[in-house]
Formats: C-alpha cells, structure tokens, sequence
C-alpha cells in the first residue's frame, strides 16, 4: 500500500481537492494518468464529499466527527500498475497541533513518518496573515494608523491590543513545523517528494497582475518562509508546486455557472510540471513508485 | 440553572477548541449536542490550555483530554540549556551569547533577523527552518497587524524568564549552518555586576563563539558616561571570568533609528567605535572588539530603515577556525591487559 499525506490548515482545500479526485477517477471523462481500479471497503466519506461536490456546495470543514482515511484502488493507465493509496482526510486543526502546543496526534505522526509523499495544500484566497505594522506603514503611512499627530493613545492601543494566541500564527509557520517534525528526532530523517498545492488558483489568475506567473514563482513570493525551507532543504524534500482550482469557482458566488458544466471533471484545473488541464492525479502519479 | 450559566462551568475535551469558553464548537455542534463537552471545574480549565508533556520518568506518551493519543513533537517554544547543548550535539552551529541591560534591544533583534531572514529580505542568507518557532513568534506577535497594535513593539524578557535560546538555520553560500541566540533578562547582567564572579555561571558566555554586547545608542548619546561604564564593567567582567577568549567579539550598537539627525548618528557611532577600540586596548589585544551600528524597527515611512543585521550575521557566520578539542591524557595506574592493548592508540589520539 502506498501512503500519501494530504496536509494543510483549515480551509486550504484539502477536502475539495480529495473530492475533485474521487470524482476525477470515478468520471474518467478527461485525460488523466491515473483510473480507478475497483471501490474499497469503505466508501462513505468519500462518497459524500463527491456527492457535495457535484452539488457545487461548499464542502464544509472537516471536524473531528466526519474525518476519514480514504482508499484509493488506482490503476496507472501507462504502466497498468494496481495501487491502493490511503490519504487521510483530517480536520485543519490537526496540522496545526505541532507548532501551537508541541504535539501531534499519534495516528498523524504515523501517518506522516510512513508517509511516501506529501501533498502540502495552502489556499491562494486568504489573507496576508504576517503582515508587519511596520509594511502598514509603508503602505498607508504612520499618520494614518494613529490619531491627527500620528500618535497614538496609549490606553486605547492597550485596550485594542491582542496577546499572543499560537492558534492565529501565520499558516506558513504551522506548515513548516508540520514538515519539521517529519525530519525531528525520533524520527530518521530520509528525503520525501512533496507537492505543494496553491488551491483556488482561479482566484490567482483572476488576477491581471499575476498573468503569466507560475505556481512556483507564486509561492516564492506569497509564501517566502515556504519556499526558502523547501529550496534550503533539497536534500530532504523533492519538491513541485502546482496551482490547482479544485471546485473550478468561488463558491456560492459562481454556483449556477458551475452546474451548468456539461462534465464536472472539466470544472477542475490544474498548473504546474506538464500536467493535463484537469489532471489532478498528476501530482499523486509523480510521487508514487510507479512514476520513477 | 440557565444554559447560559451551563457554560460557565463547560470545557472541551479537544485541544485547540476553545469550546462553550469560546461559543464556537470546532464540531459545529450545539454545546448540548457536542461529546466532546465536559463539566470541568476552573482548576482543570487551566490544565486544558497546558500543553501535555511526557513523562520521562515513563517515557509514556500524553493522552489528549479527548482520548486521542498525541506524541510530543516539539520541547517547548524555546529551548533551555540541555534542549540546546542537545541540539548543537546533533547539529553543531554557532552559538551567539547576547549581553545587555534591560530594554537594550537584545528580543528586538532577534526577533528582526528572524523576520528579515524568512521574508527573504537579507541578502545572501535563506531561512532553513527552526527549532523555535514559536518562540520567535511570540517574539514577533507586537510587531505584528495581528497584535492590532498600531506601532511595533516587544515584550520585554520578564526579570524571572530563565535563560532561553532560539534558533535558525540558515541557508548560505556555502550549505546550512545553525545558529543560536542566547536570550536572558537584562536584569540578571544588571545584578551580576554587583557580584562579577557570578558570570562565570552564565553558561552561554561560556559556550559562545560569538558574544554581542549590546549598546543602546540613545543612551549612549544622552548619558555616555554611565553607558561607557556600565559597558566596561560588563566586558571587565567577562575578562576576569575568562569568558573572551578565542570568541568573535561585537560591540553592538541599537536603536540606531532613535537617533534624531545625521550629526547625532554620525557622533555615536563614532563614540561607540572609540569605546570598541578602548575595550579592545584594555583587554590586552588579545580580544578584539569591533562595532556595529543596527536599527531593527523602522520609525515612519521615508525615514530610517531597518540596517546593520545583515552585517551582523555576515559576522556571526563568518568563516573561523574549528575549536580545538583535547583529551586529557589521563593512564590508569593499574594496566589491565586491554588497557595495555589500548595505549599506543590514546597515545596518538592525545
């Protein structure tokens, strides 16, 4: 059986991206490299979050009570090659757990030490969570953050400021301990392919000014600490970054253009390493055995 | 009793969740609904929000409240002495010891180089992970639009806080190198000076390859008597106790962005380099102390930038020679037939 990690905060895609799969190997109605090969013995997540998702709904975050490790019986369409791939599905905040008190559930850690790659999610439709007082000022100027004079009021900022809470540090942090601990005593470090996925990529090529741009060079530049640990430690992670839109739209806003797909699978897209427009395998075949 | 009050007296079982406390159940349940509620009284409230360690006399690993097993991933969000001396055994690294006085800028510059570093903002250097995240972001957090403070800020090292280290590895040139930062409260180099020997005990002096004496350039320019003494008394200090030799010595002048005017920067940084020079005279040159003009805040748009850290870390990794390591020759008085056998291979080794 080969393990892959699907990894990532709450809310960076990760459910969606699973049921865009499922549906994808279910489908088979665009070219992908990988097929599904027969059902396995539990099919209940996996079939509801698929169910959610033709329904353009939004699927909602996963919670301790609906988390799932989904198997996949795939077949590789070039080699015929028969994989059982289990990938779990679980909730955001199980990721988060290392870097804000220092542990991690036991079954994760396993998961995460035998895992043969990683699929990373970050969401490209969310906030600058790291931003710097000091960038607000270069942006807006100090006059704007206090009163007429540019001071502030001591009592007032007291009374405003937040103390230091580690579920709110910045994604990027809760990524990269996530990928630590994979190298951290007890464990034997070993090198590991990871694929970084940019989810909501449509909102990143809405975008004029990113026209053109890669998922790599979107990470470099959106996701620095990211992207400077993978680069610093290539010894330990084999990496690709993707842009992947795995409901195809923003939710509910482009609900009724999404139904009206004549397939679903075409609602999927996919950039990044040669990968076929809807081929959200792709990064799944190059991190199995099979690909090498 | 109301619902209301119910809540009060309601916890979470799941770690993260700040459950009825909060109003928001990370199930999406109703507080009624949710098995994850428990009754708690107050006292274990608090032990909800402690992260749970192992026990090492056991070595059993922690049970979540919820039942979920957790492994520790992670000592703490600092290290302390041994998760440091157990650090550098498995990786090596250059270990920075920091001196100052309170609010001398020692958590501010730390935390900056680490900003900097994983923004991608200082030349030549790249952010390869850390053993301390958490504690750089606590660091951090008043620096931060997350803080919703509207000026920057660092909260100070509590005078009871004991010495804590962070760390980076850093990507260069050359590979990746880690580094540590001593961080301990200014209070205690105040203190000490009442007893100079006591020095001695500060253990990250004594481990440091490079030591930063940290010098606050507003003070300097304002009282530079009292300044420049207190310095020379510190670094008389070290002298005595030994703890300058063979270590890469920096006179760290901060808060450069205080400074009111180019003539007034220009004034203290030229007295903080005869102060470095006086030290250096007065330690015989055998120690030789060079200085170092930093800002690690920017104080409004157009005016002074951050400046002097990536010198600085061009100096604390700078290239040096490896540290020699001797074993004692130490011969048992009675040779056993195996000591016998051993000899010639000790003799070369020592």
């Amino acid at each position: 059986m080969t393990s892959l990690l699907v990894a990532g905060m709450p809310n960076s895609g990760k459910s969606t991206f699973i049921a865009a799969l499922r549906h994808l190997l279910v489908a088979n109605e665009v070219p992908i490299d990988l097929c599904l090969a027969e059902l396995s013995e539990s099919e209940g997540h996996l079939n509801r979050l698929e169910n959610t998702w033709l329904d353009c709904e939004i699927i909602e975050r996963t919670k301790p009570a609906t988390e799932g490790w989904v198997e996949l019986r795939v077949q590789d369409k070039n080699t015929l090659a028969l994989l059982t791939l289990r990938i779990p599905d679980l909730r955001g905040e199980a990721f988060e757990q290392p870097a804000c008190i220092g542990q991690c559930e036991t079954d994760l850690f396993a998961a995460l030490s035998e895992a043969n790659g990683i699929l990373l999610f970050t969401n490209a439709d969310r906030e600058d969570d790291s931003l710097l007082i000091d960038d607000l000022v270069d942006i807006f100027g100090s006059d704007d953050l206090g009163d007429a004079d540019g001071e502030v009021d001591p009592l007032a900022a007291e009374e405003a400021e937040k103390s230091f809470n580690p579920e709110e540090m910045p994604e990027e942090v809760k990524l990269v301990e996530f990928l630590q601990i994979a190298n951290r005593r007890p464990l034997a470090s070993r090198r590991r392919k990871i694929a970084i996925i940019v989810s909501a990529w449509d909102v990143v090529t809405a975008n004029e000014r990113n026209e053109g741009v890669t998922a790599a060079q979107w990470i470099e530049t959106r996701r620095p600490m990211l992207a400077q640990f993978i680069a610093a430690n290539a010894d330990l992670w084999e990496s690709r970054v993707y842009g992947v839109s795995a409901q195809g739209g923003k939710l509910p806003r482009d609900k009724t253009a999404l139904k009206k797909v004549r397939r679903p699978s075409e609602r999927v897209q996919i950039i990044g390493h040669g990968a076929e427009e809807h081929d959200l395998s792709a990064p799944l075949r190059w991190m199995l055995p099979i690909a090498n | 009793m109301s619902e209301e009050m119910d809540q009060v007296t309601l916890g979470c079982k799941v770690p993260g969740c700040g459950g009825p406390k909060s109003g928001v159940c990370i199930n999406g349940l109703s507080f009624g609904e949710c098995p994850d509620v428990v009754t708690i009284s107050d006292e274990a409230e608090v032990d909800l929000e402690k992260p749970t360690v192992i026990d090492e006399s056991t070595g059993n690993e922690p049970s979540a409240p919820s039942g979920r097993s957790m492994t520790r991933t992670a000592d703490g969000p600092s290290l302390n002495g041994a998760s440091c001396d157990a650090l550098l055994r498995q990786r090596g690294g250059t270990v920075v010891g920091i001196v100052a006085g309170p609010e001398a800028g020692k958590t501010t510059m730390i935390a900056t180089i680490y900003e900097l570093l994983h923004r991608g903002r200082l030349d030549g250097y790249r952010f390869g992970g850390s053993e301390t995240l958490r504690g750089y972001e606590e660091r951090c957090h008043l620096a931060r639009v997350a803080s919703n403070r509207n000026c920057p800020d660092t909260a100070r090292t509590p005078t009871h806080a004991k010495l804590s280290f962070t760390h980076l590895r850093v990507g260069t040139a050359t590979g990746i190198t880690d580094v540590v930062f001593s961080d301990r409260s200014g209070e205690h180099f105040d203190n000490v000076l009442d007893q100079p020997a006591q020095l001695a005990e500060f253990a990250e002096l004594v481990r440091a390859d490079v030591i930063l004496i940290l010098v606050e350039l507003d003070r300097l320019a304002e009282h530079a008597h009292v300044t420049t003494s207190y310095t020379r008394r510190l670094v008389m200090a070290m002298r005595q106790c030994d703890l300058l030799q063979d270590k890469i010595l920096r006179l760290v002048g901060t808060k450069a962005d205080l400074l009111e005017g180019q003539d007034v920067l220009d004034e203290t940084t030229s007295s903080l380099s005869s102060l470095a020079e006086d030290l250096t005279r007065r330690a015989g040159g055998n120690s030789i102390f060079k200085a170092l003009v930093t800002a690690s805040r920017r104080r409004s748009r157009g005016g002074h930038v951050v400046h002097g850290l990536k010198e600085l870390l061009d100096d604390i990794l700078q290239p040096r020679a490896q540290a020699t390591f001797r074993l004692p020759k130490l011969v048992p008085k009675k040779m056993t037939e195996m000591d016998s056998l051993m000899f010639p291979y000790w003799a070369t080794r020592t």
